[in-house]
């Protein structure tokens, strides 16, 4: 089987708690938060290298991220995909979800043919769960996202999916797109030996000079949306002391549970 | 985008009950608050189906024949898969999860949408794209029957007909809960502190006891304690807004305490005292927090009735 998974390089997301933005220029401060690959890519590229130990094939790894991250790739790599792919270019930079997915389907495209593409369901920084949807549509694959089970079954896949009132089964053509959710499994960790092994495996870079896409479809010109000025939201509250040993403490919270109405 | 410019504004509601759904009304409230002195026309599409592939499928249809200059979704699971496959068809702008939409300065309609676990919130503009299409979380608007007023419906009806390419086969409902958490006066979260099943379990009957509701964060999740998706808060699970929440060892990362910051008096234990939980908090108590779970269920399960 011939398989994508399509990864983004993202902020550490454990260190969130120490972005601010730069009240001049409103924008965020990203400096010292190391990039790591996000968090359910790494479920993804699980699943792809399970499915390969399964039935054989092949899996590349494809990513639109600055150049400075393909060291992630190499993670990738590292981790046990055989291939991987890097779409670089300042043009690419400021795209909304509509002009990535534009991106990494035209180099799909150009990749050729999978069987599968696998995405992490949603990012860690942008958090939205378009792109492996979006990539889907403009391939006219069809495409489930928050999938917790794969199987291959004749003709396709056999795919449970978390639905709004609990578990969906789905039976879906091949080729698909799916996103998958990070409890689907458990990622492996790298060892020395698929450091080493990486290190010999192909790694290409694609800019727009290679891909050769209208600048107008691509970058902040080619996003319908357009980001705006960004806020802290106000949290702080007056944090009084409750009490200072656990008995006044739990009499002052039943106190305050009959206020709100508890049925006490 | 200015609000002069919308006549029509779609809302997706995935029930076909008679009465509309809770989040069709949050978005009902909010879009009028936002579109006051307009004249519009607001429609409820109707389709209750669990295959997204349909839903796509049909509210493509849908959009083209009503012309809306607005699209909300809800931000279900369907809905999330649904409103991004749109941005493609119709080739426009996807607002995601919006925490608040409001008109700036200048008069153009920004969707407030969070990221980076809601540490920071950002404006989002759809300055020429038709229709822009915005996602909301259940829950996020606190808009109830009340601000309903008037709307046209459109009922589609789900085929018995799947389409090819995605077919569902199996659907296995959950269970569903007796007090949801969303719905709750009192809550009783848990989080990382609190170290173990057997203090989940704990909570679960703090909460049976008061006819509050028990819920967690993402790690009590993920260390399989017992609780499942539905019992989790903040920006990917559930917002909240009850009367009193009560945090046990909850460390306060800015994606749990977006989902509780509307609620009525925000109460943190914790042995951490520099916790971030603890400057959202109105009261705080530094100590070990399943010491205080237990004096609680000890006072609470030999106290008398009042």
């Amino acid at each position: 089987m011939n398989i994508l998974v399509c990864i983004k390089p993202v902020p550490d997301p454990e260190k969130y708690g120490e972005l601010k933005i730069d009240m001049d220029t409103k924008r965020l401060i990203r400096e010292g938060i190391p990039s790591v690959v996000n968090p359910s890519d790494r479920n993804a590229l699980e699943e792809a290298l399970k499915l390969r130990e399964k039935s054989g094939g092949k899996v590349t790894v494809l990513s639109m991220a600055p150049e400075f991250t393909r060291d992630k790739l190499t993670e990738c790599l590292a981790m046990g995909a055989d291939e991987a792919f890097l779409l670089s270019d300042a043009a690419f930079g400021g795209a909304d979800t509509y002009a990535t997915s534009y991106v990494l389907a035209k180099a799909i495209e150009r990749l050729g043919a999978f069987d599968l593409i696998l995405f992490g369901n949603e990012s860690a920084d942008g958090a939205t769960a378009h792109v492996p949807v979006q990539v889907a549509e403009w391939l006219s694959l069809p495409h489930l996202c928050r999938v917790v089970e794969i199987t291959e079954e004749d003709p396709g896949f056999r795919v449970c999916r978390k639905g709004d009132g609990g578990r969906l089964v789905f039976a879906i053509g091949k080729p698909c797109v799916l996103a998958v959710s990070s409890g689907i499994n458990k990622p492996r960790f790298i060892n020395a030996m698929g450091i080493i092994k990486a290190k010999k495996k192909p790694l290409t870079v694609w800019s727009n000079e290679d891909l050769g896409l209208d600048m107008d479809r691509i970058g902040l010109q080619g996003s319908p949306t357009q980001p705006g000025e960004l806020i802290t939201p106000h949290m702080e509250r007056s944090s009084e002391v409750l009490g200072t040993d656990p008995e006044e403490a739990a009499d002052k919270l039943i106190a305050l549970m009959k206020k709100a109405g508890g049925t006490l | 985008m200015r609000k002069e410019e919308i006549k029509t504004v779609m809302i997706y509601d995935q029930s076909c009950a008679e009465m509309p759904g809770e989040g069709f009304c949050q978005c009902m409230g909010k879009i009028r608050q936002v579109l006051q002195g307009q004249q519009v026309n607001f429609i409820r599409l109707q389709l209750e189906t669990d295959n997204p592939l349909e839903a796509i499928n049909t509210l493509e249809q849908e959009i083209a024949k009503a012309g809306p200059e607005l699209v909300i979704i809800p931000a279900t699971a369907l809905g999330e898969e649904v409103a991004p496959a749109l941005g493609i068809r119709l080739g426009t702008g996807v607002a995601a999860h919006c925490s608040d939409i409001r008109i700036n300065e200048a008069g153009r309609i920004a969707y407030m949408v969070p990221a980076f676990g809601g540490k920071v919130i950002g404006e989002i503009f759809i300055p020429d794209a038709r229709p822009a299409v915005a996602t909301v979380k259940p829950g996020v608007f606190a808009f109830g029957r009340e601000a309903l007023g008037e709307y046209e419906e459109i009922i589609c009806q789900s085929s018995a007909i799947q389409p090819e390419q995605v077919k569902l086969i199996e659907a296995e409902e959950s269970p569903l809960k007796t007090n949801p958490i969303e719905k709750a006066d009192i809550i009783f979260c848990g989080g990382f502190g609190i170290g173990s099943a057997d203090s989940w379990t704990k909570l679960q009957r703090l909460a049976e006891l008061t006819g509050g509701a028990a819920g967690c964060t993402r790690p009590v999740v993920d260390m399989g304690w017992g609780p499942d998706e539905q019992s989790m808060i903040g920006t990917s699970g559930k917002t909240v807004r009850p009367k009193l929440y009560i945090g046990f060892g909850i460390s306060g990362a800015a994606h749990h305490l977006c989902g509780i910051s509307d609620s009525g008096t925000i109460v943190n234990i914790n042995l951490d005292d520099s916790a971030e939980s603890f400057a959202a908090s109105d009261f705080t108590a530094a100590m070990d927090a399943n010491a205080v779970i237990d004096l609680l269920l000890e006072k609470l399960e030999t106290a008398p009735v009042l």
